[in-house]
């Protein structure tokens, strides 16, 4: 079986980090640490890095946060977008985030604020900006690297109140998903993900009636119906028709949204904030039995964050029976001003949990 | 779901298994030391994983952790179970003392006690008969478990936990737990056979 993608992380200048490393990373990984300590951000920087050669990132990974809206004018984008991207808000400095791939190569992507405009600003005779919302400085620079010495720079402008990226930029080597715990997937996006899961003939790969079945044991068929100008999947539950499977409760929404993903990132990454929301503890065990089985199917890295310790158990001793335990737990601890990487392999964690200790 | 356990003090005594836990929090009690948290690790095999999580725990660093003490019976050779503890500490990164009770510099410093001490086979019961022997109902203690061997051809094992429990059933209101036995004021806490575990306890 080929190995998951990134074997470890390394973070500088972004959000709450200073520095920071996540020196081993398994097939699973599970992120814990109090509130605010940074979970989130390690994922949104492992969504940055992934996708080095597209910087519109940067807006989406906003927009996770509930910042921006998706069309429309972007506002005050420096102090809304970008310089909270920034350790400190420290816009002079420069964020870097690199990881080490089980290719052997690395993979680096570099974030800075150009402090000075590259091109000039019209100004009326009335001495103000002819372009409503234009500001000089405000352009965010990303270059990427990898160990083949190809190397990328691409900027964001903001333009007449809109994000304009420059060069286009093109698809990323291997595939990424970032699901958001404040948004969860449309409707629309599920059919999307079926759909392409379909048209790649590998929705064979997966029992997904049988994999839902641990949220709603009456479900018997799935299927993709056009309705009201859009897509939607839908459930038979036995009921005298089939219904949106939004309608279903969260449950089912969050396995079939994660499930769906990591099949549509083969040989890639999905990236899970808050993973248990939605889900009742009695079904965790279950839950992460599909995960596990779902990523080495179709060669899938997972790093989830978490604050749940039943979370926890439950993938501790699922991967246990498994035996094949490709899976880790990483704590983020706040020492002072830094934020450190605790890691628990399996014997530590064993031990953790049968010994009812604290792991978060 | 009960709340997960958290390292709540710098001092930490680390003992073998729940009797023993039971009786160390009303024996340092009776001893007025405060501030020492108990931790129970298990069986003798579980000590290395239990230390190795134990480093990694949320506290362990913020407190932090500044002593560990590790009470562990010595079974058949005092000498191979204070070098298993050894073997314990450094797979967890700590301090390895270079006899029991002696202690290792360090953050954490570390101690490490064998019972019923370092050159004697035995158990936590070993040293709790110690402190109670001189009581009358020994006599009859013995002539028992004689009399079950006779009856039964049957040797009571290991002998110490038989006699230990024996003596208790003894007791006016009986309590045959070790932890209840304690705090009911069966173990005879003022017996000077506790002397060097008090000393171990306040090196901590």
């Amino acid at each position: 079986m080929d190995k998951p993608v990134l074997e470890s992380i390394h973070i500088q200048n972004f959000r709450c980090f200073e520095h920071l490393d996540i020196n081993r990373l398994a097939r699973i990984n599970l992120i814990a640490g109090r509130n605010s300590v940074g979970k989130t951000a390690v994922l949104e920087a492992i969504f940055l890095l992934l996708g080095a050669e597209n910087i519109g990132r940067v807006a989406k990974i906003g927009r996770f946060r509930g910042l921006g809206g998706r069309n429309g004018p972007v506002g005050d984008v420096l102090d809304l977008l970008w310089s909270p991207l920034f350790y400190q808000l420290r816009t002079a400095g420069r964020i870097e985030v690199a990881a080490d791939l089980s290719t052997g190569g690395e993979r680096k992507v570099e974030l800075t604020v150009a402090t000075a405009p590259s091109r000039p600003l019209a100004v009326g005779s009335d001495g103000e900006l002819l372009k409503p919302g234009a500001t000089a400085g405000q352009v965010l620079r990303q270059r990427f690297t990898d160990s083949n010495h190809d190397e990328s720079t691409f900027e964001v402008r903001l333009i007449g109140g809109e994000l304009h990226i420059q060069p286009v930029p093109s698809t990323q080597p291997f595939p990424g998903h970032f699901i958001s715990a404040r948004r969860p997937p449309s409707p629309e996006e599920l059919a999307a993900l079926f759909g392409q899961l379909v048209r790649s003939k590998r929705v064979r790969d997966l029992d997904l009636v049988k994999i839902l079945n641990i949220v709603e044991p009456r479900l018997t068929q799935l299927d993709v119906i056009p309705s009201g100008g859009a897509s939607m999947v839908y459930g038979d539950i036995g009921l005298k028709q089939m219904l949106p499977l939004s309608l279903l409760g969260d449950g089912i929404e969050r396995v079939i949204g994660v499930v769906l993903r990591i099949a549509n990132a083969p040989g890639g990454i999905v990236l899970i904030d808050e993973v248990e929301n939605g889900l009742h503890h009695s079904i965790l065990s279950d839950f992460w039995q599909v995960i596990d089985r779902a990523a080495q199917t179709f060669n899938t890295q997972v790093i989830a964050t978490t604050h749940s310790y039943e979370c926890i158990r439950e993938a501790h001793q699922a991967f246990s029976q498994n035996g094949d335990y490709d899976f880790l737990l990483h704590r983020l601890d706040r020492v002072g001003d830094q934020v450190e990487t605790v890691t628990y392999d399996q014997e530590a964690l064993g031990a953790a949990l049968k010994a009812e200790f604290e792991v978060r | 779901m009960p709340k997960p356990r958290v390292i709540q003090s710098p001092k930490q005594l680390l003992v073998e298994g729940r009797d023993a836990e039971a009786f160390f929090h009303p024996f340092l009690e009776s001893m007025g030391v405060s501030g020492v948290q108990i931790q129970n690790y298990g069986g003798i095999d579980e000590l290395a994983p239990f230390l190795k999580q134990f480093v990694l725990s949320p506290q362990y660093r913020h407190l932090p952790v500044v002593s560990i003490g590790i009470i562990r019976d010595a079974e058949r050779n005092p000498q191979d179970a204070f070098r298993s503890v050894c073997s314990a500490l450094r797979g967890a990164g700590l301090p390895v003392p270079s006899k029991p009770l002696a202690l290792a510099a360090g953050l954490p410093q570390t101690c490490v006690y064998i019972l019923p001490d370092e050159e004697s086979q035995g158990m936590i019961e070993t040293l709790l008969l110690r402190a109670v022997s001189d009581d009358p109902a020994f006599e009859c203690v013995d002539e028992y478990l004689e009399c079950v061997v006779q009856a039964t051809g049957v040797e009571p094992r290991p002998r110490d936990k038989a006699r230990f429990l024996t003596f208790l059933a003894s007791r006016p209101n009986i309590k045959p737990l070790t932890g209840y036995a304690a705090r009911a004021g069966y173990l005879n806490f003022s017996s000077p056979a506790y002397d060097r575990l008090k000393e171990f306890i306040r090196s901590l």
